[in-house]
């Protein structure tokens, strides 16, 4: 299930590509698994069918998602193909923790606070629990 | 001696026109009413009362136009009284729906995402959904190759010809070029049609409520099968059967070919008059759930417990 907020700042592309990357991420959708038709989701959504291409496009660039001929658009990796070298992978990877981490703190968490959520989400996509 | 069949029909054209005038307020009296508020019921009582002053007026025009013909019947125009049934249309479409729709507002909201702020979908993809498998147009493709080879294989026989023309391939021609166009419809324009059936908009409610899910199911499904096995196959097979009979043009079947088409056609009618009144039935229940579930998700505090 995917839900989006058409009154949100996050442009709607945007939102499908996160949430369809946590679906992923979290082994909700797994390889191999269909995605609905850019047309279909469109007209669940109420949207315009160019955004839903243009999320399964950029989906599909970083090898999360194919589009097979008679299967529409299928999961082939879980892992996303990577964008730079190791190193610098790593180096944008802590840019994006450490802005969710200095707004954690601005916000008024703890950093115990800020702990238990992190390992919350850290054992939820790894199934760790 | 005064023919039977001629006394039912006139009784029967007799009793047309009050019937079908009279159908649309009766529907909408036995009609369940589910409303919510005070203003909602004005509306509603305000719906029937006005479709009850158009039903008598309109009873009352085609009393009128009875009693001209029982008083001049040698005005043709008179004697067509039964045509005030038309009335049924405007009493229909333009008064009936709309009190259906304000005696139970649910029902009748659209089935669409319109302006929610918050919208969710499904990720199954429902082409991998669809009712009708490869078996069933094997199954309609080997029929319909059947009755063309029958149409078809009329050409190894000579056509009769009468002062250089032969009506029998005329009558071929035609039976032949309508068989074709109804294939080229069946097999080339019916699937994809079936496809965007299975794209049309399901909305879901904030939480993906597995009943709301079924129900939209139940009803794509049903809908599908419905238009598959009526205007894919039993059309197509029946005028199928009706153009290989005309191709052939055996002798003195032209009768009883004319009423097996009569009952056939008006039972194909029936079933698809049944099966429209079904899926509209079946379409605001779903619409019903929905708004019930979405106000459950804007108002969460007048949820049961």
């Amino acid at each position: 299930m995917i839900s989006i907020a058409v009154n949100s700042q996050i442009p709607l592309h945007d939102q499908l590509v996160s949430q369809l990357r946590a679906l992923i991420a979290a082994g909700t959708l797994a390889t191999g698994d269909e995605l609905p038709t850019v047309r279909q989701l469109a007209n669940d959504l109420g949207i315009n069918q160019n955004t839903v291409a243009r999320a399964y496009r950029e989906l599909t660039d970083s090898g999360l998602l194919a589009s097979s001929r008679g299967r529409g658009t299928i999961v082939i990796a879980t892992t996303e193909r990577a964008q730079g070298r190791p190193a610098e992978e790593r180096k944008r990877l802590e840019a994006s923790l450490s802005t969710a981490l200095t707004d954690a703190k601005i916000a008024g968490f703890s950093a115990s606070e800020t702990r238990s959520m992190v390992e919350r989400l850290i054992e939820s996509l790894w199934k760790l629990a | 001696m005064v023919d039977p069949y001629i006394v039912a029909a006139r009784v029967l054209l007799l009793l047309l026109a009050p019937f079908m005038l009279l159908t649309p307020l009766l529907f909408v009296l036995l009609y369940p009413k589910k409303l919510d508020s005070d203003a909602q019921k004005l509306q509603a009582r305000s719906s029937i009362f006005w479709l009850g002053i158009a039903t008598a007026f309109s009873l009352a025009l085609w009393l009128a136009w009875l009693t001209a013909s029982l008083v001049a019947p040698q005005h043709p125009f008179f004697r067509f009284h039964h045509f005030a049934s038309m009335l049924f249309f405007p009493l229909w479409f333009a008064m009936a729906m709309p009190a259906c729709a304000a005696l139970n507002p649910n029902a009748f909201k659209p089935l669409t995402p319109g302006q929610a702020p918050t919208r969710t979908a499904s990720l199954v993809n429902r082409q991998s959904q669809n009712p009708i498998g490869k078996f069933h147009w094997l199954l309609n493709g080997t029929v319909m190759a059947l009755l063309m080879v029958g149409i078809i294989s009329r050409c190894f026989f000579p056509f009769a010809e009468v002062e250089g023309r032969s009506v029998e391939l005329t009558r071929w021609v035609i039976s032949f070029a309508i068989f074709t166009a109804l294939c080229l419809f069946t097999f080339l324009f019916f699937p994809a049609g079936i496809r965007s059936m299975l794209e049309e908009p399901e909305p879901l409610d904030p939480h993906g409520s597995p009943e709301l899910q079924r129900l939209y199911q139940e009803n794509r499904t049903s809908k599908i099968r419905g238009m598959f096995w009526l205007l894919g196959c039993a059309v197509p097979w029946l005028m199928g059967i009706m153009m290989l009979a005309q191709a052939w043009a055996w002798p003195g079947l032209g009768t009883s070919l004319g009423v097996a088409g009569a009952v056939a056609g008006t039972t194909l009618g029936v079933a698809g008059a049944w099966m429209g009144t079904a899926a509209t039935f079946r379409a605001m229940k779903v619409a019903e759930l929905k708004a019930k579930l979405d106000a459950q998700a804007s108002h969460p505090s007048s949820q049961t417990p």
